[in-house]
Parts: C-alpha cells; sequence; structure tokens
C-alpha cells in the first residue's frame, strides 16, 4: 500500500510536475509572467501596493496552494507508514536505528519520496510517531529534500559541478555527521505525541489469523484513521509554518537579493544563507531560483548556498519536527548547523570553481 | 472517544485533499478521494453498526500483550 501510494504520487503528479518545472528552467515557460518573486507559478502575485497583511495571506496561499499536492501525499504516505510500522516488527525496527546507520537508513528511506524538506517532514514525523529514532527522523527529512536524483541530474546540467559537488559533500556531512551527533541531544518521549495508545493496539496486521478480503480492508481503515490523526496534529502546525514563510517573504522581497549582488562574495554568502533559513520554497525552486541568481551575475559561492539552503532543514520544519525532537534545542542547533554549513558551500564551491 | 477524534481528522484530511484537487486536478489525488470515501464510508458503517467491539477488542488486547511480528 506504502509502494502504490509512492508511485500513485510519483507518476501522477510528482514526474509531471518535475517535468514541467524543467520546461520552466529551461526558460520555455509558457506562464512567464505566473513566475512569483521565489520564482514557481503563484496563484495570487503580491504586488509592492499591497498592504503587508494581505501580501502576508496573498503568500501564505501561494505556499499552500504550491505545496498543497506534495503536502497532501505527504500525508497519505505518513499514514500507510506508519500503519506498516504498527502492524510489522521487523520495519519498525528499521526506523529505531540510531546513530549513523539510522541517519543513513533514515535518508535511503527519503530519498524515493521526491518532496522537499516540508513535506518529507511531514512524512518522516508522521511515519516515526511511534518509536523511531530522531536519527531516521532527520535523515527522511534531509535523504529526501537533498537527494533528489533528478534535481542534482538536473543540477549539473545547469551549473558548475563545483557548485553540484559542494551541495553533494554538505549534504553528505549534514546527513551522516551532524544528524547522529545532535540525535544524542533529543529527548525522546515514551508515547508518541500523535497517536493513542488505544488506537495504536488497535493498528494490527490480521494475517494469517483472518482472510486475506479482512485483511486489506483492515489495512485501508487503518491507513485512513492514522492519516486523519497525522492529519489532526500535522495540519495547524503545517499553518504556523506556512505564516512564518509567508511573513519572512514579505519582509524580505527579491529586491533584497539584487541589491547585494555587487557585494562581497562572502558577505553575498553569508547574506543569502541567513535568507534562505526563513525562505520555504517546493521542491526543486531551488534550482529555479539558482538559475536567477546565475542571472543577476552572483558567483558560484551564492549559487552552491542557495542550492543547499532552499530545500535543507528551516524554520518551517522547525515548527514539525519540534515535538519529536524533545523541544527547541535540536531544532535550533540544527538550524544553525545548517546555516554554517551553507556558507561552507558556498566557500568551497568558491574554491573549487575552476577545477572542473 | 479515540474513533471520535479520528473522524475530525479524516475531516481535516478530507479538507486538504478537496483543496489540492480544487487547484491542481490530478489522477493520483482523485485516486485517493476515491480510496478514501470508500473506506471512511466501511468506518462509519462500522462505527454505527458497532461492529469493532467483539472481533477488534480481541485483537486489541493481542496487540497490547504480545509483541507483533
Amino acid at each position: 500500500m506504502l509502494i502504490g501510494f509512492l508511485l500513485l504520487f510519483l507518476y501522477g503528479s510528482r514526474f509531471p510536475s518535475e517535468a514541467t518545472k524543467g520546461v520552466c528552467i529551461e526558460g520555455e515557460c509558457e506562464k512567464p509572467h505566473d513566475h512569483g518573486e521565489l520564482n514557481f507559478h503563484e496563484k495570487y502575485p503580491v504586488t509592492e501596493a499591497d498592504a503587508f497583511p494581505l501580501a502576508t495571506v496573498k503568500s501564505s496561499a501561494n505556499f499552500w496552494i504550491a505545496n498543497a499536492t506534495g503536502m497532501t501525499f505527504a500525508l497519505v504516505i505518513a499514514g500507510a507508514g506508519l500503519s506498516l510500522v504498527l502492524s510489522y516488527k521487523r520495519i519498525s525496527s528499521f526506523l529505531e536505528l540510531k546513530g549513523l546507520k539510522g541517519a543513513a537508513m533514515g535518508s535511503i528511506i527519503g530519498m524515493p519520496l521526491n518532496m522537499c524538506a516540508n513535506c518529507s517532514a511531514v512524512a518522516s514525523v508522521g511515519m516515526t510517531s511511534k518509536s523511531g529514532s530522531a536519527e531516521s527522523t532527520l535523515g527522511i527529512i534531509l535523504g529526501g529534500a537533498l537527494f533528489n536524483f533528478i534535481g542534482i541530474i538536473t543540477m549539473f546540467t545547469l551549473f558548475d559541478a563545483a557548485v553540484v559537488i559542494s551541495r553533494i559533500f554538505f549534504s553528505l556531512v549534514m546527513i551522516l555527521v551532524v544528524v547522529p551527533v545532535v540525535s544524542k541531544y533529543v529527548i525522546q518521549r515514551k508515547e508518541s505525541p500523535f497517536v493513542r495508545g488505544d488506537l495504536m493496539n488497535s493498528i494490527s496486521c490480521y494475517f494469517p489469523e483472518k482472510t486475506r478480503g479482512e485483511t486489506i480492508v483492515k489495512c485501508f481503515e487503518d491507513w485512513l484513521i492514522l492519516t486523519g490523526n497525522i492529519a489532526l496534529k500535522l495540519l495547524p502546525l503545517m499553518l504556523i509554518g506556512t505564516i512564518f514563510v509567508a511573513v519572512f517573504r514579505v519582509l524580505f522581497p527579491n529586491e533584497v537579493l539584487e541589491s547585494i549582488a555587487s557585494y562581497n562574495p562572502l558577505l553575498v554568502i553569508t547574506i543569502v544563507s541567513f535568507i534562505g533559513t526563513f525562505l520555504s520554497i517546493p521542491v526543486l525552486f531551488e534550482i529555479l531560483l539558482g538559475t536567477v541568481l546565475l542571472h543577476l551575475g552572483f558567483t558560484n559561492g551564492a549559487i552552491a548556498a542557495i542550492l543547499f539552503t532552499a530545500p535543507s532543514y528551516r524554520i518551517f520544519t522547525l515548527v514539525l519536527t519540534k515535538e519529536k525532537l524533545g523541544g527547541y534545542t535540536v531544532p535550533v542547533i540544527l538550524i544553525i548547523t545548517t546555516f554554517i554549513f551553507r556558507i561552507g558551500t558556498g566557500v568551497l564551491a568558491e574554491a573549487l570553481t575552476g577545477y572542473f | 472517544m479515540t474513533i471520535k477524534i479520528s473522524i475530525i481528522g479524516i475531516v481535516l484530511f478530507a479538507i486538504q485533499i478537496s483543496l489540492a484537487t480544487f487547484y491542481n486536478t490530478s489522477i493520483d489525488l482523485k485516486i485517493v478521494i476515491g480510496v478514501a470515501t470508500l473506506t471512511f464510508a466501511y468506518i462509519i458503517y462500522k462505527h454505527l453498526t458497532k461492529n469493532t467491539t467483539h472481533a477488534d477488542q480481541q485483537f486489541m488486547v493481542y496487540n497490547a500483550t504480545k509483541s507483533k511480528r
């Protein structure tokens, strides 16, 4: 069922949507006027004449619409994943792995999701809400966001190899070194914050005690009940995260980026990394944002910083994972580390430029 | 109580999927809506006819006391 929903999502909307994004990246979009400030198609264009509250509402709506299908399938996949984990002990033991193994296993599970950090956070927190380790939760989020194969291949065709190699290097360090280290500081809760104990016990695999038909019906029942429970817990958080992102997007419009293009490269990388912490864009749109910077004349360092920044751990992800990670300490450490790594990615890309 | 909380969650999920379908109608979302509607109808039917009590409670006890596969 989990694989079925994932394939349905990938072939029904994700791959066609990525093909459309590819057209936009190549500059052959039929609706270029629809591209908003962060370069994705925006339903409600935010203009300079809009007052702050209206601009925030429009930005929130644009972000929600752009992510709607991904977020919906994140809930669907999280429900199916949690149902599988609760019914089959051997699967849940994979998500309970700690340290380097847990982070690596999580990132392998996250890779095929083909989602940005926000959507993969919904899927990840849902799937690991019973007994999954912090390492696997973060591994799924970062694996999904940073190791999107389609994105990496597209980046190689558009940007200098130095940009892509530095992003891959820091993504690996983030998952294999930072995640296992910071996860040691997570205070794990004994009881899931999402699903009540009595409900958890009602989720089970009927087979072989009951017939295959009854088992299939029970699978769908368990999936929908868990999806509902995850939606109840995560949708309000998703709304809060969206409003945070929208407020920041209104405070820092594109003009800010354009005005810093001529600054010292290291300062540009630092500013871009800082702005990226609060940005939130759908999967693969970091590439479009990177091409915007390329055309504005930014150096490889700034482009690499935005490519690592935009899909990575940010404010929205913090709001969603705070409870799972036992409070604000670990998420804040992750935000700061990600910010430093963004600068590192930029500096490495600058240093490698010319070698490829 | 648990089933009522679950139903509220499913209604929230229904709002989210309806919004997603309104702005981006794709075949995968339609299939999920179909599957979810049928399943939801079954859950409500089971809840209203109180079919859950015997068989499922046996499994709840089974799951709570013995390790799962």
